[in-house]
């Protein structure tokens, strides 16, 4: 079922349980872990990571991007860090009833204008900045999402089926993609999703983890899954730092994701989040 | 610690489909290349085929079509270089440049259609003229469809020149792009084609290519 057609039925139905959405938490209780890799053959060539990732929670809303940053640039890592940092910045800043897509059109525009700045400053290339991006603000009942090229977000229920909410963004070619310095507006991306709240889980992630976990043919709940696994057992709300420490630690060694990842330069990056609740401990 | 969290289960990945890396290769089969040119050519696209399959990544993404041309225009549609078997080549007849240009282009056409419909992810497209005469035919029409490709960035276009190709009607088909031959180092620049291709074929957004230098068979370049 196409992620359209699921969403549908995801606002059906909550149509017809109103009484029991309104009947939940006033806030979700978020959990989340994060982890970036270095690429097999960056690592192997000691080349600096340049993949970035950030998250902030407020009461009303939770906020994640993740951002890659061009490996034909020498400062794409640093592009990727001063965008994702900038935007967090301005999500804690930001009064709740501003939070949404014209929200993060103006972060993203604003952190093009340091970067053109600091190009400026250090003269160089405003280019060498460059990155991609996926950004979410989840609130209870929407997901504002913006994207520049190939980073991408998808979303799953308490069935554990994952769509993506929106494809990575590629040029015609395979190595062509989008990034922050824009060199259109067109080339950012902002959608607003409603009625979001029978959507329990949230992946972020950038290419490296695309290849590993979507293809033509969807997602892959099987991979995604298994990051989240942990995050359900847990009902305290928040960042859970030993999950992200073990999920480095798995992306960096699990032998299925060694056997493809290597002679490959992409850095990978996860943030997966969930407000789904927590299942029971397993009994044995 | 992370085995308390994670178990030992099984993770299941995505599978992906190849990229596939397009090359289509006009080649002038007409009279005046018979003998040893016409030889190194079959030699160098011998060697062409061995080395893009010892590439693992390569054999597997890089896809290959033959417009070799002379009188006719003979046409060996696109196969991956893991299958690709290089034919023979004879030497005969005249040199129909312009109806090679344009039904290599349409092949080329073709296929990314065909990747369009099937959701494969490919890279630019190279196409390599490998000539050493005049063209015998209307060449206006290919012209200008390479100029319109090239410019929309539909396709990389090479034009190279053998021994007695006239330098001024490849530069005219491909001003950005025409380089002249040493020799008859077919070997060398086939080398070069399976390295380049090979690089291409693993690239990722954001990459800067580092593609070989043609110093080992090229004699000039034009930019």
């Amino acid at each position: 079922m196409s992620f359209l057609a699921r969403f549908r039925r995801i606002i059906a139905v909550n149509h017809e349980t109103q009484e029991e959405v309104a009947a939940q938490p006033l806030h979700a209780c978020w959990r989340w872990a994060a982890a970036r890799v270095r690429g097999e053959l960056h690592e192997r060539l000691n080349q600096p990571l340049q993949d970035a990732y950030a998250f902030a929670h407020r009461p009303e809303a939770l906020f994640m991007a993740v951002a890659d940053g061009a490996g034909s640039t020498s400062n794409g890592g640093r592009g990727a860090i001063l965008l994702t940092r900038h935007l967090r910045q301005r999500f804690r800043e930001t009064p709740a009833e501003e939070l949404g897509d014209a929200a993060l059109r103006q972060w993203i525009l604003e952190a093009d204008e340091r970067m053109h700045a600091l190009a400026r400053r250090r003269e160089c290339a405003v280019w060498d900045f460059s990155t991609t991006l996926l950004a979410v603000i989840a609130t209870d009942d929407a997901f504002h999402v913006a994207q520049v090229g190939d980073s991408s977000i998808a979303v799953a229920g308490a069935d554990g089926e994952w769509d993506l909410l929106c494809w990575p963004k590629n040029g015609e070619y395979s190595n062509v993609t989008f990034f922050v310095p824009l060199r259109t507006l067109e080339d950012m991306h902002l959608y607003t999703f409603r009625n979001t709240q029978a959507c329990t889980s949230l992946a972020l992630f950038t290419d490296g983890i695309a290849d590993l976990g979507v293809s033509d043919a969807g997602v892959a709940n099987g991979f995604f899954n298994y990051w989240l696994a942990p995050l359900l057992q847990r009902s305290q709300c928040g960042h859970h730092h030993d999950i992200s420490l073990a999920m480095r630690q798995r992306l960096r060694e699990h032998p299925a994701i060694r056997e493809r990842t290597e002679g490959v330069g992409d850095d990978r990056t996860l943030i997966i989040a969930t407000r789904g609740a927590p299942c029971p401990p397993a009994t044995t | 610690m992370t085995d308390e969290i994670y178990g030992s289960d099984d993770l299941d990945l995505a599978e992906n489909p190849e990229r596939r890396c397009p090359a289509v290769l006009l080649l002038d089969v007409s009279s005046s290349m018979a003998g040893q040119p016409i030889e190194e050519l079959n030699r160098g696209l011998r060697i062409f085929t061995q080395s893009v399959n010892d590439d693992e990544i390569a054999r597997n993404r890089v896809e290959v079509a033959l417009v070799p041309f002379s009188t006719d225009v003979e046409v060996h549609d696109f196969v991956i270089a893991s299958d690709f078997r290089p034919p023979t080549l004879e030497a005969d007849g005249v040199t129909n440049m312009g109806a090679a240009i344009l039904r290599g282009l349409e092949l080329l056409e073709d296929r990314k259609q065909r990747y369009k419909q099937h959701n494969i992810p490919y890279y630019r497209p190279w196409v390599f003229l490998i000539t050493d005469g005049l063209p015998t035919d209307d060449i206006q029409l290919a012209v200008q469809r390479v100029h319109e490709g090239v410019q929309n960035s539909k396709f990389i276009f090479f034009a190279i020149g053998v021994e007695g190709a006239d330098m001024n009607v490849l530069r005219l088909i491909s001003p950005q792009r025409t380089a002249k031959l040493k020799g008859l180092k077919f070997r060398e620049l086939f080398e070069w084609l399976s390295n380049s291709l090979g690089e291409i074929s693993r690239s990722r957004p954001g990459d800067k290519l580092k593609l070989p230098r043609p110093d080992s068979w090229m004699d000039e370049i034009e930019v």
